[in-house]
C-alpha cells in the first residue's frame, strides 16, 4: 500500500550541480587512465625526443647515444635522418601501411557489399567467415600466416607439387601486408556493413527505379552515403599499420625493418631509448594526419 | 468548487530555458474523478502529468492529494500509479513480477502479494498471463499489464499518458471502455493525457482543454462540444466550420442573409468570426451556397459547399432528403443554421486562421 | 548483378577467404599433431601427440599460463570497475563535456599501438613500473577502456526512461531502479564488452612484451620466443592452447557482433 511517509527525503529531482559533480566524478578514473597512459607519455616521450631529459633520472642517464639539451633541440631526428637505414624503414613503414589500408579498403568493401546485398546461405557462410581472424590472437595468426605462406610452407609444397616456381611474400615487404589484410578484415566489413544498415532500402529501389545499374547505383548513392564509414576504416587501419608489431616481427624483412621492429630493437637490445622514443613520435605525427581525417568524418557524420 | 478537492494542482508552471512548457495551472478533481488533459502536441498536458507523478520537477506552484502538499516528495514515495505511453514494462521479467515488483519493493508479505496480483490480473482480464514476457503480449494486453502494475499498489491518484494511443481502432475504443468501468468501479481519482478528444468526450467526468501550457477551457464532456468557451478550443473539439463576416446594424450577416438575434443586441458593429458545427447545419432549397463535393461519411454524408464567406462543410443525414432528392456537385442551396449554436467571437486576429477540424 | 554471376562471385569470395582466412589456422593444427612434415608434403607423414605432452610438462609453459591467468581476469574486473559507472554516467547524468569525453577516449585508438607503448614504456621506466606485475596491468588495461565505456553507454543509452521511471512509480529508490531494472536489461551488452575486454587483456601480445620484460612472460609473449627457439609443431600446439578461449568465448557472443553492437563501440 502506498503510502506518504511524513519526512521522506525532500530531495525531489537530484539537483543539477550535484548530479553533475556525481557524473564528473564517475567519468574521472577512464579520463585519469586517458591522462596517465596517453597524454602523459606523449608529452613525456615529445620532451624525451627533444633532448630535454630529467637530471634525476638514472635509467635515462644510462642509455647509449643520450643527446641531453637544456632547450629543444632536433638533433635526435637530425641524427635519424642521417642514417640511410632509418629513411628506408620510414618509407617501407608508410608504404606497408598504405597497402595494407587500400586492400583492406577494397576487399572489405566488396564483402560488406555482397554479404549485405545477397541474403542466401552463401551470403550467411560469408559472414561467419570473415569474422573468423577476430577470433584469433595476432601472434597465433601471424605464426599460422608464416607456416602457410612462407617458402618451404604448405602453399610452396601445393605449387612445388604443381611444378611451378613460388616466391614467398613471407619476410617481404608482401608478407606484413598479407598479414595486415587478415587481421584487419573482420573490423572492416563490420564497419562498413554497419554503415550499408543505415542505407535505407527504398533509397536504392528508387535508384534503380530510374534506371541506375549496379556500378551507377555503387558510384553515386551507396558510396556517398557511406563514404564517412570507409574513411574510419581507412584511418583506423592505416594508423593500425603504423603502430602494429607483432605481424612485421614475425612476417616482415629484416632490413629495412618496419618502424616498430626498429623501436623495439632500440629501445631493448641496442639500449637506445632516445631515438626509439623519436621513432615513436615519428609515428604519432604520421598517423595524426590520418587521425585528422577521422576526426573530420565523425564530426561530419555527427552533423548529418 | 464547493467540495473538498482531492487532487490539487495550485499555480504550476515549468519552463525549459525560454519555452515555458506550464503556466500557472490550476486544477481541481473530486474524489473519483477522472480528468482528461486534452490538447495538441506541446500543449503541456504531459509535463503537468509528470509533475504530478513526481518525474518534473515544478517551478512554482504546488502538488496535494488529499490534503497533503507532495510537491517535495520524489515519485517514489508519491501515492500516485503511472500508465505510461508505451506500456513500459520491464521486458527482462514477466508479467507475475512485472506487477509484484511495487509490492516487492514495499516489502509486503508473500500470501498477500501473491494474492494481490491474482486479484489484480483478474481485474484487467488476464488472470492467466503471469508467466508471459512483455515481448509476448499484444499492444493491448501489454496496456493492461502496465494499468494492473499501478492499480496493485492502490494508488490515491491513477495517471494514464496517452494509454491508447498506441493501438489500433477497435481496440482503443474497448480498452478505454474497460478502463473506465475499472476506473468508476474503483473509485479511483484519474488523470488522464490525451489528443484525442472523442477518447476525453467518451470516458471523462471533466475535460481540461490545454493549449501552451494553459488550460483554455475546464467543463463536463457535454458542455465542451456544445458550448466550447471560445474559437481555440472549437476548433480542437470537432469539427468547426470558422467563417469570417461581419454584423451590420445589429444583424449578422451569414450565407446572403441577414438575421437579428436576440444575442447580438449588446454588440457593436464590425467584422465577426463566427464558428459553426457541420451537423448543426440544415440545407434547404434555395441559393446563397453552391455544392463542390460529397463524401460519405457512413453515418451521414457530408457536403463540401462554396459560399461567399469560403469554403464550408455540412453533415446531412440520407434520411433527411426527400425522396428523389440527391445532393449533386453544381446544384445551389440555401444554408440553414440554429442561432443557439452559433459561437461568435469578435476578435481580428482569428480571421486570419485557416479553419481545421 | 545477376543471379548467376552474383553466385559465382560469392563462390569465388567464399573459396579464395576461405583459402586465404582458415587454410593458415587449418594448417597449424595439423602441424600440432604431426611428429614429421617433410617439404613438400601436403599432409604430415607422421601423426603424434607427442609435442603435447612436451609443451604440457615444460616449465616455462605453466608459468606463462599462470602469468597470463593473473593478468587478464585482473584487468578486465578493474575495467568494469573503472569503467561502467563513467559508461552510466555519461548515458545518464548531465556531465559536463559528455560528448568531448567520449570522443576523447577514442584518442587511445588514434595513437599507433607500438609506438605509444614505447613512450609508455619510457615513462614507466621512470616511475619505476617496468618489469612489474601493475605495469603490465596498466598497459593491458588501456587497450579495454573505448569499449567498455562505449558498448555499455549504448546500452544504458537503449534503455528507455519509462521503463527507469515506472519503476520509480512503483516506490523504488534510484539505486533499486538501477540494480532491478536498468542494469539487467543492459546486462548483455556489458556481459559481452566484458569478454572483449578479457580477450583483449588475454591476447595482448605488444605492450606486455615491453613493459612486461624481462619478469613477466604471458602466453603471449612466450609465443615469440617458442617460434624463434622451438621446432614447428611445439609453437603449434601452443597457439591451439593459447587460442582456445578466445574461440570459445568469441563463439559465444558471435551473434552480438553480427548484430552490430561492436559498431557502438567505434563511434560510428
Amino acid at each position: 500500500m502506498t503510502t506518504l511517509q511524513a519526512g521522506a527525503r525532500t530531495q525531489q529531482e537530484k539537483r543539477p550541480i550535484r548530479a553533475q559533480l556525481t557524473g564528473l566524478l564517475l567519468v574521472a578514473p577512464p579520463i585519469a587512465l586517458l591522462a596517465l597512459l596517453v597524454a602523459w607519455p606523449a608529452v613525456s616521450a615529445i620532451s624525451f625526443s627533444l633532448g630535454l631529459i630529467p637530471g634525476n633520472n638514472l635509467l635515462f642517464s644510462q642509455g647509449l647515444h643520450l643527446i641531453r639539451s637544456d632547450h629543444p633541440t632536433f638533433q635526435v631526428y637530425k641524427a635519424l635522418w642521417g642514417q640511410p637505414a632509418f629513411r628506408a624503414d620510414l618509407a617501407l613503414t608508410v608504404g606497408v601501411a598504405l597497402w595494407s589500408t587500400l586492400s583492406i579498403c577494397v576487399l572489405a568493401y566488396a564483402l560488406a557489399l555482397y554479404t549485405h546485398f545477397h541474403r542466401h546461405r552463401l551470403a550467411t557462410l560469408l559472414r561467419s567467415l570473415y569474422l573468423v581472424p577476430m577470433f584469433v590472437p595476432v601472434v597465433i595468426a601471424s605464426y599460422g600466416l608464416l607456416l602457410f605462406f612462407e617458402g618451404r610452407g604448405w602453399l610452396g609444397s601445393l605449387i612445388a607439387q604443381l611444378g611451378a616456381p613460388y616466391r614467398s611474400p613471407i619476410f617481404h615487404q608482401g608478407g606484413v601486408v598479407l598479414g595486415q589484410v587478415w587481421q584487419g578484415i573482420p573490423f572492416g566489413v563490420l564497419l562498413l556493413g554497419a554503415g550499408l544498415e543505415q542505407i535505407a532500402p527504398e533509397l536504392l529501389d528508387a535508384a534503380r527505379d530510374c534506371g541506375a545499374n549496379i556500378w551507377t547505383l555503387l558510384g553515386r548513392v551507396i558510396l556517398p552515403l557511406n563514404w564517412t564509414g570507409l574513411l574510419i576504416v581507412a584511418t583506423f587501419t592505416f594508423i593500425g599499420g603504423m603502430g602494429s608489431f607483432t605481424i612485421p616481427f614475425l612476417l616482415g624483412p629484416n632490413a629495412p625493418q618496419l618502424l616498430a621492429v626498429e623501436m623495439n630493437n632500440y629501445f631493448g637490445s641496442f639500449d637506445q631509448p632516445q631515438p626509439a622514443v623519436a621513432m615513436a613520435v615519428l609515428t604519432f605525427l604520421i598517423a595524426s594526419l590520418a587521425g585528422g581525417l577521422y576526426v573530420f568524418a565523425t564530426y561530419r557524420q555527427r552533423k548529418l | 468548487m464547493s467540495e473538498v478537492a482531492f487532487l490539487a494542482l495550485e499555480g504550476l508552471a515549468k519552463s525549459y530555458g525560454s519555452f515555458q512548457a506550464v503556466r500557472a495551472l490550476s486544477l481541481q478533481l473530486r474524489e473519483g474523478e477522472l480528468l482528461s488533459l486534452l490538447g495538441p502536441s506541446g500543449c503541456g498536458k504531459t509535463t503537468t502529468l509528470r509533475m504530478v507523478g513526481g518525474f518534473t520537477a515544478p517551478d512554482q506552484g504546488s502538488i496535494r492529494i488529499a490534503g497533503e502538499d507532495i510537491t517535495k516528495y520524489p515519485a517514489e514515495v508519491r501515492p500516485t500509479g503511472m500508465v505510461f505511453q508505451r506500456a513500459a514494462l520491464w521486458p527482462h521479467m514477466n508479467v507475475w513480477h512485472n506487477v509484484a515488483f511495487g509490492l516487492k519493493i514495499r516489502r509486503v508479505p508473500r500470501p498477500e502479494i501473491y494474492r494481490r496480483v491474482r486479484e489484480t490480473l483478474e481485474l484487467v482480464g488476464l488472470p492467466d498471463s503471469g508467466k508471459k514476457y512483455p515481448p509476448q503480449l499484444s499492444g493491448g494486453q501489454a496496456q493492461r499489464i502496465a494499468l494492473a502494475r499501478a492499480l496493485v499498489l492502490r494508488p490515491k491518484v491513477l495517471l494514464l499518458d496517452e494509454p491508447f494511443s498506441n493501438l489500433d481502432a477497435q481496440l482503443r475504443l474497448r480498452l478505454r471502455e474497460e478502463v473506465r468501468s475499472i476506473q468508476q468501479l474503483s473509485g479511483l481519482t484519474t488523470l488522464l493525457v490525451t489528443h484525442d478528444q472523442a477518447e476525453a468526450l467518451a470516458i471523462s467526468d471533466r475535460i481540461a482543454v490545454m493549449e501552451s501550457g494553459e488550460v483554455l477551457q475546464e467543463c463536463n464532456p457535454a458542455d465542451l462540444y456544445t458550448r466550447p468557451a471560445n474559437l481555440r478550443v472549437a476548433r480542437f473539439v470537432g469539427e468547426m466550420n470558422v467563417l469570417k463576416t461581419e454584423l451590420i446594424g445589429g444583424a449578422l450577416k451569414l450565407f446572403g442573409e441577414c438575421a437579428r438575434h436576440h444575442s447580438l443586441d449588446a454588440l457593436v458593429d464590425g467584422p465577426v468570426t463566427v464558428a459553426i458545427r457541420p451537423e448543426d447545419l440544415v440545407l434547404e432549397p434555395g441559393q446563397g451556397a453552391r455544392i463542390e463535393s460529397v463524401s460519405d461519411l457512413g453515418h451521414a454524408l457530408q457536403v463540401h459547399l462554396q459560399t461567399a464567406h469560403g469554403p464550408v462543410r455540412a453533415w446531412t443525414s440520407r434520411k433527411t432528403l426527400r425522396p428523389g432528392e440527391s445532393v449533386r456537385p453544381g446544384a445551389q442551396r440555401c444554408l440553414l443554421y440554429r442561432e443557439d449554436r452559433l459561437l461568435l467571437e469578435i476578435s481580428a486576429r482569428e480571421v486570419s486562421d485557416a479553419p481545421s477540424t | 548483378m545477376s543471379r548467376p554471376l552474383s553466385k559465382v562471385t560469392g563462390w569465388a569470395l567464399l573459396i579464395g577467404l576461405s583459402f586465404f582466412l582458415i587454410g593458415p589456422l587449418v594448417n597449424l593444427l595439423l602441424w600440432a599433431f604431426s611428429s614429421r612434415w617433410p617439404y613438400p608434403s601436403l599432409l604430415p607423414e607422421h601423426w603424434s601427440l607427442r609435442w603435447w605432452r612436451f609443451v604440457l610438462q615444460d616449465h616455462s609453459i605453466a608459468h606463462a599460463v599462470w602469468a597470463s591467468l593473473s593478468t587478464a581476469p585482473v584487468v578486465t574486473l578493474l575495467s568494469v570497475l573503472l569503467c561502467l559507472p563513467a559508461a552510466y554516467a555519461l548515458s545518464r547524468l548531465p556531465v559536463p563535456g559528455g560528448r568531448f569525453w567520449m570522443i576523447s577516449l577514442l584518442a587511445i585508438n588514434a595513437f599507433p599501438k607500438f609506438g605509444l607503448y614505447i613512450a609508455i614504456a619510457t615513462l614507466f621506466f621512470r616511475i619505476g613500473l617496468i618489469g612489474t606485475y601493475w605495469g603490465v596491468i596498466l598497459i593491458q588495461l588501456l587497450g579495454t577502456v573505448v569499449f567498455m565505456v562505449w558498448i555499455p553507454k549504448a546500452a544504458f543509452d537503449a534503455v528507455p526512461r519509462e521503463l527507469e521511471e515506472a519503476a520509480r512509480d512503483c516506490g523504488a529508490k534510484p539505486l533499486a531502479v538501477f540494480l532491478r531494472v536498468t542494469l539487467p536489461i543492459a546486462l548483455p551488452s556489458i556481459a559481452i564488452a566484458a569478454i572483449l575486454a578479457f580477450l583483449a587483456a588475454f591476447d595482448e601480445s605488444q605492450g606486455t612484451l615491453i613493459v612486461g620484460a624481462p619478469n613477466i612472460t604471458t602466453m603471449p609473449i612466450l609465443m615469440y620466443r617458442l617460434v624463434s627457439s622451438y621446432p614447428q609443431p611445439v609453437s603449434a600446439v601452443f597457439s591451439v592452447l593459447l587460442g582456445l578461449p578466445s574461440l570459445t568465448l568469441l563463439l559465444l557472443v558471435r551473434r552480438s557482433l553480427l548484430s552490430g553492437r561492436l559498431a557502438a563501440g567505434f563511434g560510428v
